[in-house]
C-alpha cells in the first residue's frame, strides 16, 4: 500500500434539511501537511468533526490505515491516534497546564495521580517544543495565545498519527505562529499527518504540502502547493472566475484623502492601561480610516476605550470638536459613536433572539409606544428597512440570528449600529469569520455609507487582514505595543510599508 | 506607598483562600474567648465539634457537588427520609437494627443516584432536579413518620440487646472525644484523600472547570457528575443514622432548612459557585465558623437570630471574593 493514512469515501452528512457534506472523497497521506480550504459553511468543520468523533457520517466510510473505522466518540478518535486542536479552546481554566495536558490520560502512582512525574515530563516536552510556559500555572492565568499553545501541546503529547489544527493561529503573534509551524514541520518529519484549516492564505502557502478545496459541502479538487497560486485558490474557493476577481481588485476603492476635511473624531493623548499609551489621531469626516497592528498591539483596547467600554486614565475624546466628558457607552452613543465589536457571537449579538430584536437592541425609550408597551410595529419596520437595505438573507425578521451564516450575522450587527443613526462607526474586525463573498459585500456597504451624500459618516476599520486594510482604507494608522507608530495615506499605502511599521515602527 | 502595601496583603488573603477564612475563625474564637469565660474550654470545643458534625459531614459532599458545577438542595430531606425510614423499620417494621440501618443507607444512596442520573444523564438543571427530589423525599419522610415522633426509648425494637451498641455509635465517646466528632474527622480525612488526591476527585474538578474540555479529553462526564451526588446522599444517610443514634428520636420534619446551612458552610469555606473550586479544609473551616458563631452567641446570651444575619453576610462576602478573584484572573 501507499502511505495513505486517511481516506474519505463518499461521505455524506445532513443536519435536518441542510446537506452539509455531500459525497466527499479524498485521501490524506502520512507525513504531509494537508490544508482544507473553503468558505464558511463549505463543510470543512463538519468533515473534521466526523474525523474527531463528534459526528458520525450518514453515508460513506472513513478508511484509516487501510481499515474502515467507525469513530463513534472523541475518545475513540484519540485511541486511533487522531487528535484535534479546536478553534474554540477546550481547556479547564481552574486546572494547571500540566493537569490540562494530562487530563484523561493521567499517570498513576498507586491510587493517586503522579503529578510530580507528570510535571517534569510536561516541562521537558514543552521546552523541547520551544514553548516557554510555566506548567504549574493555572490556565486562567494565561494569555489567549498561551492557552492556544497549551492546547496544541496537549494534542502533541498523545502520540498522534493525525493532528487536526482548526485555525490554530487566530490568536497567535507572528513569532508564536512561526514557532508553531516549526513544531508542525518537526511532527511532519516524524510521519504525522497534519490537517490544517486556515483562512490566512499566506500561512497556507507557507506550511502546506497539499491543499484540498471544498465548496457548498462538496469536494472540488486537491493540488500540490506548487501547482497553484493564491489567486487561483481564492477563485476556486469562491467559485468566481479569475478575471472577475482581478477586475474587482483593480478597481481602486479608496478615495483620495483630503487634508482640509473637518475632523469628526479627535483623540488627544488618550491613555488607559499598557495597550493604550498616549494615543492622538483624527478621523476626518467621510473618511475610512484603517487601523492595523499585530496581535496584542492594542487596537481593540483603543477602540473599546474610545467607545467607553474601558475607562481612560487620561486624555480627551472630541466628537465634532465637542469634548466627550462623561464616561460610559451610553454617553458615547449619544455623542454619535457606534461600534461593531470583534467578538460577534458573544458581544455583538443576542444569539437567543431573532433578527428584529437584535437590530433594535441599541434603541431605548423611542421604541416604547403610548401604551407603555414595546412598539412591535415600529421594531418590525426598522428591522425590515435594514434587512432590505443591507441585503440580509433571512426567512424574515423573526428568524433566530444563530441560524444565520457568519456574514449575515455580521450584517445584523452593522444594522443594529446603523439603526441609531451614528456619525462615527467603529468596525473591529468586520470580516472575521465571514466568507469571501460576504467580505466583499461588507466593504461595498462601508464604501456606500462613507459616500452617502445625505448623511456624513466616518468609519474606523480595525483589521488583522493586511490586504483588506491596504485595499479598502483611505488612510492607515499602524499600532505597535499600545502606540500609534505610523500613518500612511494615498499612494503610500502598501503592504510592505504597513508591515514595516507594524514590526519595526 | 501604604496603599500598595495594604493592597498586596489583601491580595494575598484573597489568594490564600483558606488562610482568609481561618483568620475569620480565629478572630471569632478570640472575641468569644475574651467575652465569655466558658467559651475557651476543652469541653466547649468538643461540644462545638459535636454540634457541627452533622453539618460538616453533609458539607463535604455538598462542596464536591458544587465543585462539579451543581448544587444539592435535597440534603435536608434525604437526611429526614433516612432517619424516619430507619426508625420506622426498627419499630413498626420490627426489622433488627443493623439491617434497618443498612436499608436506610441504601435509600439515601438511591436518592443520590436519582439526583445524579437526572442531572448527569438527563441533563436537567441541578437546582430544579434537587428541588424536586427534596420535595419527594420530604413528603415520603412525613408519610413514614405519620406526623409522630418515633422514639427508641418508648417504641419497642426486635433486638433490644443491640440498642446499646447502636446508641454508642452516635452518642458514645472514644477517649473523651464524642463519636460524632470522630465520625466527622474520619469522613473529612477520607473526603480529603478522595477529592484532593485521587484520580476521580481530580476529574471531578476538571468537569466542574469545563465540561467541554473534559469530554474532549475522553472523560466520562455523565459518570463523573453522578459520583458527588451519590456521595452527598450517602453522607446524609450516615449523618441521619448518627443523629438518630445520638438523639434516640426522629420525626418527619427534621433537617428542614438544613440544605441552606450546608450550602452556607460550603460557600463560606470557599466553594466556587461557577464550579471547579473548593477545598475540603476550607469547607471544614466553613462549618466550624458556623458552629463557633452559634455556640458563642448562645454563650453570650445574644439573640440567636443575629447568627442568621452574620451567616448571611459571610456567605455573600465569601462568594464576592470568589467572583472578584475570578475577574482578576480573567482580565489578565
Amino acid at each position: 500500500m501507499s502511505d495513505v493514512i486517511i481516506e474519505f469515501r463518499s461521505i455524506h452528512k445532513r443536519f435536518g434539511g441542510i446537506h452539509a457534506v455531500r459525497g466527499v472523497s479524498f485521501s490524506i497521506e502520512k507525513g504531509e501537511v494537508h490544508t482544507i480550504l473553503g468558505e464558511n459553511g463549505a463543510g470543512k468543520s463538519t468533515l473534521m468533526n466526523m474525523l474527531s468523533g463528534i459526528y458520525m457520517p450518514d453515508e460513506g466510510e472513513i478508511v484509516y490505515n487501510g481499515e474502515s473505522v467507525q469513530i463513534t466518540n472523541p475518545y475513540k478518535a484519540k485511541e486511533l491516534g487522531i487528535s484535534t486542536v479546536f478553534q474554540e479552546l477546550k481547556l479547564c481554566p481552574n486546572l494547571t497546564v500540566v493537569q490540562n495536558i494530562f487530563l484523561g490520560r493521567e499517570r498513576m502512582k498507586g491510587f493517586r495521580p503522579d503529578w510530580n512525574g507528570m510535571t517534569k515530563e510536561a516541562a521537558e516536552k514543552l521546552a523541547e517544543l520551544g514553548l516557554n510556559i510555566d506548567v504549574t500555572k493555572r490556565v486562567m492565568e494565561l494569555s489567549a495565545a498561551q492557552r492556544q499553545l497549551v492546547e496544541i501541546a496537549k494534542a502533541m503529547f498523545i502520540h498522534s498519527q493525525v493532528l487536526i489544527l482548526d485555525e490554530p493561529t487566530s490568536s497567535l503573534t507572528y513569532e508564536e505562529a512561526d514557532r508553531l509551524f516549526g513544531t508542525v514541520r518537526m511532527l511532519k518529519s516524524q510521519g504525522v499527518a497534519v490537517i490544517f484549516i486556515s483562512h490566512r492564505m499566506q500561512e497556507v502557502f507557507e506550511i502546506s504540502d497539499r491543499i484540498s478545496i471544498m465548496r457548498n459541502g462538496e469536494y472540488l479538487s486537491t493540488y500540490r502547493i506548487d501547482e497553484v497560486s493564491p489567486q487561483e485558490v481564492v477563485s476556486l474557493i469562491s467559485g468566481k472566475a479569475r478575471e472577475q476577481i482581478a477586475q474587482e481588485v483593480s478597481e481602486k476603492k479608496a478615495k483620495i484623502f483630503a487634508e482640509d476635511a473637518p475632523a469628526a473624531l479627535e483623540v488627544r493623548s488618550l491613555c488607559g492601561g499598557p495597550l493604550v499609551q498616549d494615543i492622538s489621531f483624527r478621523l476626518y469626516e467621510r473618511e475610512m480610516l484603517g487601523f492595523y497592528g499585530l496581535q496584542g498591539a492594542g487596537r481593540t483596547e483603543l477602540m473599546e476605550t474610545i467607545f467607553g467600554l474601558r475607562r481612560a486614565e487620561s486624555g480627551e475624546i472630541l466628537v465634532d470638536g465637542e469634548p466627550c466628558s462623561r464616561p460610559g457607552v451610553g454617553e458615547r452613543m449619544k455623542n454619535g459613536i457606534a461600534m461593531v465589536p470583534e467578538d460577534r457571537k458573544r458581544v455583538g449579538l443576542f444569539m437567543n433572539y431573532d433578527v428584529m430584536n437584535n437590530i433594535c437592541a441599541m434603541h431605548g425609550k423611542d421604541l416604547v409606544a403610548k401604551t407603555g408597551m414595546l412598539d412591535r410595529k415600529r421594531m418590525n419596520e426598522i428591522a425590515e428597512t435594514f434587512t432590505e437595505q443591507l441585503h440580509i438573507r433571512t426567512d424574515g425578521v423573526g428568524q433566530m440570528v444563530k441560524d444565520l451564516s457568519g456574514g449575515n450575522q455580521q450584517k445584523v450587527v452593522i444594522s443594529k449600529c446603523l439603526s441609531i443613526d451614528p456619525k462615527i462607526l467603529i468596525m473591529d474586525e468586520p470580516t472575521r469569520g465571514v466568507d469571501v463573498g460576504a467580505k466583499t459585500e461588507i466593504f461595498q456597504l462601508l464604501h456606500e455609507l462613507r459616500d452617502d451624500p445625505d448623511r456624513p459618516m466616518s468609519i474606523i476599520v480595525v483589521s488583522s487582514e493586511l490586504s483588506e486594510v491596504v485595499a479598502e482604507c483611505d488612510r492607515v494608522l499602524v499600532m505597535r505595543q499600545g502606540r500609534i507608530v505610523g500613518e500612511l495615506k494615498n499612494e503610500e499605502i502598501n503592504k510592505d510599508a504597513v508591515l514595516q511599521y507594524a514590526f519595526n515602527g | 506607598m501604604r496603599e500598595t502595601q495594604s493592597n498586596t496583603v489583601f491580595h494575598n488573603i484573597i489568594k490564600m483562600r483558606e488562610l482568609g477564612i481561618l483568620f475569620v475563625l480565629i478572630a471569632m474564637i478570640f472575641i468569644f474567648s475574651v467575652t465569655s469565660s466558658v467559651f475557651f474550654t476543652v469541653n466547649n470545643f468538643l461540644n462545638i465539634t459535636r454540634q457541627i458534625s452533622l453539618l460538616g459531614i453533609m458539607a463535604m459532599g455538598m462542596m464536591m457537588v458544587i465543585a462539579v458545577g451543581g448544587v444539592d438542595l435535597s440534603v435536608g430531606a434525604v437526611y429526614a427520609i433516612c432517619s424516619t425510614s430507619a426508625a420506622a423499620l426498627m419499630t413498626r417494621g420490627q426489622i433488627p437494627i443493623l439491617p434497618a440501618c443498612l436499608i436506610a443507607l441504601l435509600i439515601g444512596l438511591l436518592f443520590g443516584v436519582l439526583n445524579g442520573v437526572l442531572i448527569g444523564y438527563c441533563k436537567i438543571m441541578p437546582f430544579i432536579t434537587t428541588m424536586g427530589t427534596m420535595n419527594v423525599a420530604r413528603g415520603l419522610a412525613l408519610i413514614i413518620a405519620k406526623g409522630k415522633i418515633i422514639s427508641l426509648d418508648k417504641d419497642p425494637v426486635p433486638d433490644p440487646e443491640h440498642l446499646d451498641a447502636f446508641f454508642r455509635f452516635g452518642g458514645g465517646s472514644i477517649g473523651g472525644v464524642p463519636t460524632l466528632a470522630v465520625i466527622l474527622i474520619v469522613i473529612v480525612i477520607f473526603s480529603w484523600l478522595f477529592f484532593h488526591k485521587s484520580l476521580t476527585g481530580f476529574r471531578l474538578r476538571a468537569v466542574g472547570g469545563s465540561i467541554e474540555a473534559a469530554s474532549a479529553s475522553g472523560i466520562n462526564v455523565k459518570k463523573t457528575i453522578l459520583i458527588p451526588y451519590i456521595i452527598t446522599s450517602g453522607l446524609c444517610a450516615i449523618a441521619a443514622l448518627a443523629n438518630f443514634s445520638f438523639m434516640h428520636t426522629v420525626q418527619g420534619t427534621m433537617g428542614e432548612g438544613q440544605e441552606l446551612q450546608v450550602l452556607a458552610a460550603a460557600y463560606i469555606g470557599g466553594a466556587s459557585p461557577i464550579g471547579g473550586g473548593g477545598t475540603i479544609l476550607g469547607t471544614l473551616i466553613g462549618a466550624l465558623i458556623m458552629g463557633v458563631l452559634q455556640n458563642g452567641l448562645v454563650l453570650l446570651g445574644v439573640n440567636t437570630f443575629v447568627q442568621q444575619i452574620v451567616i448571611g453576610m459571610l456567605v455573600i462576602v465569601a462568594v464576592m471574593i470568589d467572583v472578584y478573584r475570578n475577574e482578576k484572573r480573567e482580565s489578565r
